[in-house]
């Protein structure tokens, strides 16, 4: 057990040290960072809110105007009337304004409306005013009546086959967002954990470290070590991307009032961690056939790649995960066991999914599980000591009993 | 007590018989001479008695019963395939080692400083391995063998990488840990090493033990009655009883008829009046036996 142990600490701490992890730890929040910043920027940079102008011949908005109580970069657009569209061109010409808005003499009936512009028509341009506008017209309504008119109706997104309903909203879209964004982190930290597995299990064959290792302790205590210590690398780099995110979100709720309706599914979220869970042990095992199997790193790199895109192939079927819940394709996606970790959470997320899928996902991963064990066992006990000498997949199926030994 | 005793193991992957039969038993503070051409079956054999491989058929006992993790502790193995952690500090990396031997990090570290100095590699420790040298490696990984004080060292092709001086201190390293009781298990091609260290041996071909017993017994029985001549005067061209006369080295190598005693030969070159220098019965080298079995495919005579 203490050399376990000692196993399980080297190779945590082997990684943990490196500048290697510390900078794929922080690259994550980094790249969100770096996406964040470019995103605001270029929304500051598209930020115009020069006044807008209006010409209202109809007579339909009773000649108000908008000035907004608040002024600075992020302050609304002051919403002018000028006496005739000759006047509002001038203003326009003379980059007063931003935009000029013509109403048609007979806008009530017909609603006919110009847009002049001197730079590209954007949505917040036509969104202010028609909010200016719906609100000049529901003036002279009930109260309760004019709120309606303002707001809009309040949609509910239903899926064809789904059974679940959703308010359009943007906490929704968050609620749906977040086990997707956690499902990818969580299968990114997997996926770098299985490397590092992986390049521990090469690097011992390569350096010829192996031989040793094996005569100082058990074979189940060199892969158990070896697997939890790189497992709880991943654990660590979950952790303090999860905190972050956490603390983040904790700040969003306090300050951004958009978010506090969203939603928490705990049936979702349990699935989900049962199956990440299986995911990370699978790929663990996965890896380290992989590790044993390959003669040099180059190879077993390409192996790891190859488990790695399966495992996030549901990208690629995202609009048929979410248009389509429980569709054939994402029923299959949602079952076959390197592609359950990201497809039934997100199924879970716009749909209710049968029970007996979930029961049967759960019992195809953990036959996975199984089955990527003996493998692994079978490659180790195989290809361990097998120096610049392959081992083949036939030969870890028991398909090939041609085996070679050194002697 | 026999330190190891191997009782007709055999290993076969696939078709391949690796190990067939091979029985040999290595005394406690002995060192015990392990031979065999590459292929033979020599490192599946040590492979076996390490507990790498189980064998499919026969027994092995290690210290008096089956091999246990905490036997493994008790034994320093040095593989013909050398390595070490490439990426880590060398000294970090043999006390990683070491405590997967059972040894405490304070005792590691207190053991692998005596030897570091001992090795002349305490500048190197805070080095990584990959930035060490062949021989510095090699040496780096007698330390891991030895740093625990096992009480069996199995060492394939020790003196791999050495040049002349490291060559001598792992000789004397070797005897000394013989002179502490340990028992040491030693693969080798270099005979003259064998010759000059070993107690006993066993010869593996082709899986099969062909040769096993002391050095002294094994030349004995390779003996063929030729001898040695070393003579002031020329030797006659023809010697009654001797078959065939051939210079070597400055002497001169006669072998005998069947029926011809040495003493007859000495008999006959002193009443030729030859001054004889030295006269001896020239005994194989391990070199000549170990060729002559190999290339006779173990058809030996009371092998």
């Amino acid at each position: 057990m203490r050399k376990f142990w000692r196993v399980l600490s080297h190779e945590y701490l082997r990684h943990v040290g490196r500048k290697r992890f510390i900078l794929a730890l922080l690259s994550v929040p980094l790249f969100m960072l770096v996406i964040f910043g470019v995103s605001l920027l270029t929304a500051f940079l598209m930020i115009d809110n020069d006044p807008i102008g209006y010409v209202d011949p109809s007579a339909a908005l009773n000649g108000a105007v908008f000035r907004p109580e608040k002024s600075g970069p992020f302050a609304d657009s002051e919403i002018l009337l000028f006496p005739d569209e000759q006047a509002g061109l001038d203003a326009l010409r003379q980059d007063e304004i931003q935009s000029l808005f013509i109403l048609a003499p007979d806008f009530l009936q017909s609603g006919g409306t110009r847009l002049v512009s001197n730079h590209d028509v954007n949505d917040s341009d036509t969104s202010a005013f028609r909010k200016f506008m719906r609100a000049e017209l529901a003036a002279g309504l009930p109260e309760e009546v004019g709120e309606r008119v303002i707001k809009g109706p309040v949609m509910t997104v239903r899926a064809l086959e789904g059974t679940r309903a959703a308010q359009e909203s943007i906490s929704q879209i968050i609620s749906l967002a977040i086990p997707f964004a956690t499902a990818m982190l969580f299968m990114y930290a997997v996926s770098t954990t299985g490397n590092y597995l992986l390049q521990a299990l090469v690097e011992e064959k390569e350096n010829r470290t192996m031989e040793i290792v094996v005569t100082s302790l058990s074979p189940t205590a060199l892969m158990a070590g070896k697997i939890l210590g790189n497992m709880l690398v991943g654990l660590t780099q979950l952790v303090f991307w999860f905190g972050l995110g956490g603390a983040l979100l904790a700040i969003g709720l306090l300050v951004l009032p958009f978010l506090t309706g969203m939603t928490f599914n705990l049936g979702v979220a349990v699935v989900s961690l049962g199956l990440w869970l299986l995911a990370f042990i699978l790929i663990s095992a996965l890896m380290a056939t992989a590790g044993v199997a390959a003669t040099e790193s180059r190879e077993a790199q390409q192996l790891s790649g190859a488990f790695s895109l399966l495992f996030v192939s549901p990208m690629w079927f995202m609009a048929v995960l979410i248009n389509h819940p429980n569709g054939t394709i994402s029923t299959i996606l949602s079952l076959f066991p390197l592609t359950a970790p990201i497809s039934l959470p997100i199924r879970m997320g716009v749909a209710d999914v049968p029970g007996w899928q979930i029961v049967l996902a759960y019992a195809l991963m953990i036959g996975a599980v199984v089955l990527a064990f003996y493998l692994a066992g079978r490659a180790f006990r195989l290809g361990m000591l097998r120096y610049g000498k392959k081992l083949t997949w036939g030969q870890i199926l028991g398909l090939n009993r041609k085996q070679t030994a050194e002697s | 007590m026999q330190t190891i005793e191997v009782i007709n193991i055999t290993k076969s992957f696939g078709k391949n018989r690796a190990v067939d039969g091979v029985s040999f038993e290595v005394h406690g503070g002995e060192i015990f001479g392990l031979l065999g051409p590459n292929g033979a079956g020599k490192t599946t054999a040590i492979r076996i008695i390490l507990d790498i491989f189980k064998p499919d058929s026969g027994t092995v006992s290690v210290l008096g019963g089956p091999i246990t993790e905490e036997k493994k502790d008790r034994i320093g193995y040095l593989p013909e395939e050398r390595g070490l952690y490439q990426d880590i500090k060398l000294e970090n990396c043999l006390v990683y080692l070491a405590t997967l031997k059972g040894m405490s990090t304070t005792d590691a570290r207190r053991e692998i400083d005596a030897y570091l100095e001992r090795f002349d590699l305490a500048p190197h420790r805070k080095m990584k391995v990959k930035e060490l040298s062949k021989g510095m490696q090699q040496k780096a990984q007698l330390i891991v063998t030895l740093v625990h004080r096992p009480q069996i060292i199995i060492i394939d092709e020790p003196f791999t990488a050495l040049d002349p001086v490291n060559t001598q201190m792992v000789k004397e390293l070797l005897e000394e840990e013989r002179a502490r009781g340990t028992t040491i298990v030693m693969c080798t091609h270099q005979m003259h090493q064998v010759e000059e260290m070993c107690d006993r041996l066993v010869l593996i071909n082709q899986g099969r033990a062909v040769l096993y017993g002391t050095l002294t017994d094994i030349r004995r029985r390779f003996a063929r009655q030729d001898l040695e001549v070393r003579a002031l005067d020329p030797l006659p061209e023809t010697i009654p009883g001797v078959l065939e006369i051939h210079p070597k080295n400055g002497s001169h190598y006669l072998r005998l008829a069947p029926e011809t005693s040495p003493q007859d030969v000495l008999k006959t070159l002193v009443q030729q009046d030859i001054a004889i220098e030295q006269f001896e019965i020239a005994v194989p080298t391990l070199d000549e036996i170990f060729i002559q079995v190999v290339q006779q495919k173990g058809e030996l005579p009371d092998a």
